[in-house]
């Protein structure tokens, strides 16, 4: 699996060394990778010719980017208003126990995280559950489980 | 003759089997035996999303709802017969209606900025141009920048995102600024939790957006522009990007644009999920590849904006407008509408409502005909307040219902428009709670340049908690109104706004926070530490 991944520079040679793809660089690292890595961190700064603290404060400035490796699945529990006013809590906690884990973390296997996300903007069909890009909308009680089953099965097929 | 029809596949509908209804439609279409081969689209939003999958049958302007992949067969045979009438819509007097206009959901609608979402395939940019695309981009470019800034005037033209800033302003700002080199920018950060209408838009239109962006950009005298777009959007970022590549073709994106003289070209900025970003000179940094923090004002973006070049930050909903300005005139765009706030808003309607969805209506009606005659009223229980405006925004009591649904009546309750979300709470809400979690949000989203805003957020957070679990005393609610004044002091707009949930809970709620802190009870049952005391 891991022959199938890029390389950092195959990444990297496909933008201009300018400031302004800085985001951009950093999506297809955490795309590639699932997190942006120490390493990472080093070749992005040296690319940019930038020093690497400026590089370590996007990458956790934003949510979008994680300096820890994410799951093979990222369940991600919409937690936005109208979500949260429809029992996102209670999903995401049965999400965990499923799981054993909480949110902002990974399994040890290494499969699964458990992300909160502020909203989908898909909030007609609330409360809303999102993995792998597929949407699961109106999420009632054992609901979470069973998606969490579903991508279980995935794993082992 | 020929028919087209058209499958309703957002995200929404898509969850619930979108694809596979269009999939079974084509397939039942190839049937020897049916006399009318109809064209499968798969559009945009159609609104109702409570009562999707909707499919619509054009010309005929049959719309179904709650279709199932099953029902395709059927769909298909009722096309040279009668409509299928298990999937119309029953009207509250339980009349099963054809059309969309007679849906009750869609009668106070007008749609201008939705005006071609879920009615052309959004990746066929000729499905656009059929529908007058581009008619105002050509109007545009055969008139003086001057004008167009004119026609903006005479619209009446306020910003979607949230303040209602008058477009004209930024647009003659930027037109007068010195420089040769100068931006525009799209803002599709819709950052707001709730609030889904640019998502839609970009979704469902993506050239009503591209084509604003290139007015916009020929009005100021812009050459280069970039769509900031919210990086959970993926199918808004790949839709933009092909509508990019495919305006590129037609010859209304690079040199000399229909043969006008005037280049522009743009390009799409994946954002990076963080809420400050949707402030404009936060994005303005984020754009630079920075981090998001806001600038100070002035100077304002107009005069020193994207790499201190002259710049303009218009959002998605405003700039779909402005290609029906361009081709309508700006004066007959102004008779929508009210006085000082013209033309239509969209709003996502979600929560507590039986019909949540996509609307979009003329400015000037209440919340209670939004709220009660298209929402269809609160699905159990009743009434309670309903939100707007974003975390930064505040609720609206039902004492407040028949305000009109303008910019300054919205922001003298204490609220504020912002960019259209809706979020309808009933009794079974507990203010307290939903207040705590804001605060949270915004907590967590604070960009942490400013003192009141990381700091205040901070400790306003710590005490709605410990109301939440009983623990706070009621001098607490004092420190909490002193923070959510101090917080005004931030430098940006999402800073300064911060306390707003706050304030407008303690002013319109002040007995949920003193049951919660002197009888240590919740009386929405909500709050678990209180639950059985």
């Amino acid at each position: 699996m891991e022959s199938n991944e890029r390389t950092i520079e195959e990444i990297l040679n496909n933008f201009h060394p300018e400031d302004k793809y800085a985001l951009a660089i950093l999506h297809d690292i955490q795309k590639e990778y699932g997190y942006i890595s120490s390493h990472s961190l080093k070749a992005v700064a040296k690319y940019l010719d930038t020093p690497i603290s400026k590089i370590f404060s996007l990458a956790t400035f934003y949510d979008a980017y994680s300096i820890e490796k994410k799951g093979r699945f990222v369940i991600q529990i919409c937690n936005g208003t109208t979500c949260h006013a429809e029992g996102s809590q209670d999903i995401l906690n049965e999400i965990e126990e499923a799981l054993g884990i909480k949110a902002g973390e990974t399994t040890s296997d290494g499969l699964f995280s458990i992300e909160i996300v502020h909203c989908f903007g898909t909030c007609a069909m609330a409360p809303v559950v999102a993995c792998d890009n597929t949407y699961f909308g109106n999420i009632k009680k054992e609901q979470g489980k069973e998606i969490v089953k579903k991508y279980k099965e995935k794993v082992e097929i | 003759m020929s028919k087209d029809i058209l499958v309703c596949c957002d995200i929404m509908c898509l969850s619930k089997g979108a694809e596979e209804i269009a999939d079974n439609l084509i397939s039942a279409s190839k049937d020897k035996n049916v006399n009318i081969k109809p064209l499968v689209k798969k559009v945009g939003c159609q609104g109702l999303c409570a009562k999707g999958p909707m499919v619509t049958i054009m010309p005929d302007n049959i719309t179904y709802y709650q279709v199932q992949p099953e029902d395709a067969e059927d769909i298909i045979a009722s096309l040279d017969r009668e409509p299928v009438e298990r999937l119309l819509h029953v009207n509250s007097d339980g009349k099963a209606v054809c059309t969309m206009q007679e849906n009750e959901y869609y009668f106070m609608q007008k749609r201008i900025v939705l005006r071609n979402v879920g009615l052309i395939d959004p990746s066929v940019i000729d499905d656009y141009i059929n529908q007058n695309g581009y008619k105002g981009l050509k109007k545009a470019l055969s008139i003086k920048q001057k004008q167009v800034i004119k026609e903006i005037e005479i619209s009446g033209l306020r910003g979607r995102s949230g303040t209602g800033f008058p477009v004209k302003v930024k647009w003659q700002g930027c037109y007068e600024a010195i420089g040769k080199t100068k931006y525009v920018i799209c803002n599709g950060d819709e950052g707001d939790p709730g609030a889904f209408m640019d998502r839609s838009i970009m979704d469902g239109d993506p050239h009503s957006v591209l084509e604003g962006l290139i007015i916009a950009a020929y009005a100021v005298g812009a050459n280069k522009g970039f769509l900031y777009i919210r990086d959970e959007y993926n199918t808004s970022i790949d839709r933009v990007q092909a509508a990019i590549e495919d305006a590129r073709a037609k010859g209304f994106l690079g040199q000399n644009i229909l043969g006008s003289g005037f280049d522009f070209d743009c390009e799409i900025v994946r954002a990076a999920r963080a809420y400050v970003c949707g402030e404009e000179t936060a994005l303005i940094e984020s754009i630079e590849g920075k981090t998001g923090m806001p600038r100070k004002k002035p100077p304002f973006p107009t005069n020193k904006g994207l790499w201190d070049k002259p710049t303009i930050v218009n959002n998605v909903e405003t700039l779909a407008n402005v290609p029906y300005i361009l081709a309508k005139g700006g004066a007959e765009f102004a008779k929508i509408g009210v006085k000082s706030s013209t033309g239509t808003k969209v709003f996502s309607l979600v929560g507590k409502v039986k019909n949540p969805g996509l609307v979009e209506v003329p400015m000037g009606i209440t919340l209670r005909q939004l709220i009660f005659d298209i929402g269809g009223g609160i699905k159990n229980g009743k009434f309670k307040c309903v939100q707007t405006g974003g975390p930064s925004g505040g609720f609206i009591p039902a004492k407040h219902l028949d305000l009109p649904i303008d910019f300054d009546a919205l922001k003298a309750s204490g609220s504020m428009m912002g960019s259209g979300g809706m979020i309808v709470m009933d009794d079974s809400t507990c203010m307290v709670e939903l207040a705590r979690y804001f605060l949270s949000f915004l907590a967590e989203e604070s960009c942490g340049k400013c003192t009141p805003c990381r700091e205040g957020l901070r400790c306003m957070l710590d005490i709605l908690q410990r109301i939440t679990k009983g623990e706070a005393e009621i001098e607490d609610l004092v420190i909490l109104e002193d923070l959510a004044y101090a917080s005004q002091a931030s430098l940006c707009v999402l800073g300064a706004t911060t306390a707003n949930p706050v304030m407008t809970t303690l002013k319109y709620f002040r007995d949920e926070f003193e049951a919660h802190i002197k009888n240590k009870e919740c009386p929405a049952g909500v709050c678990e530490a209180l639950a059985n005391e």
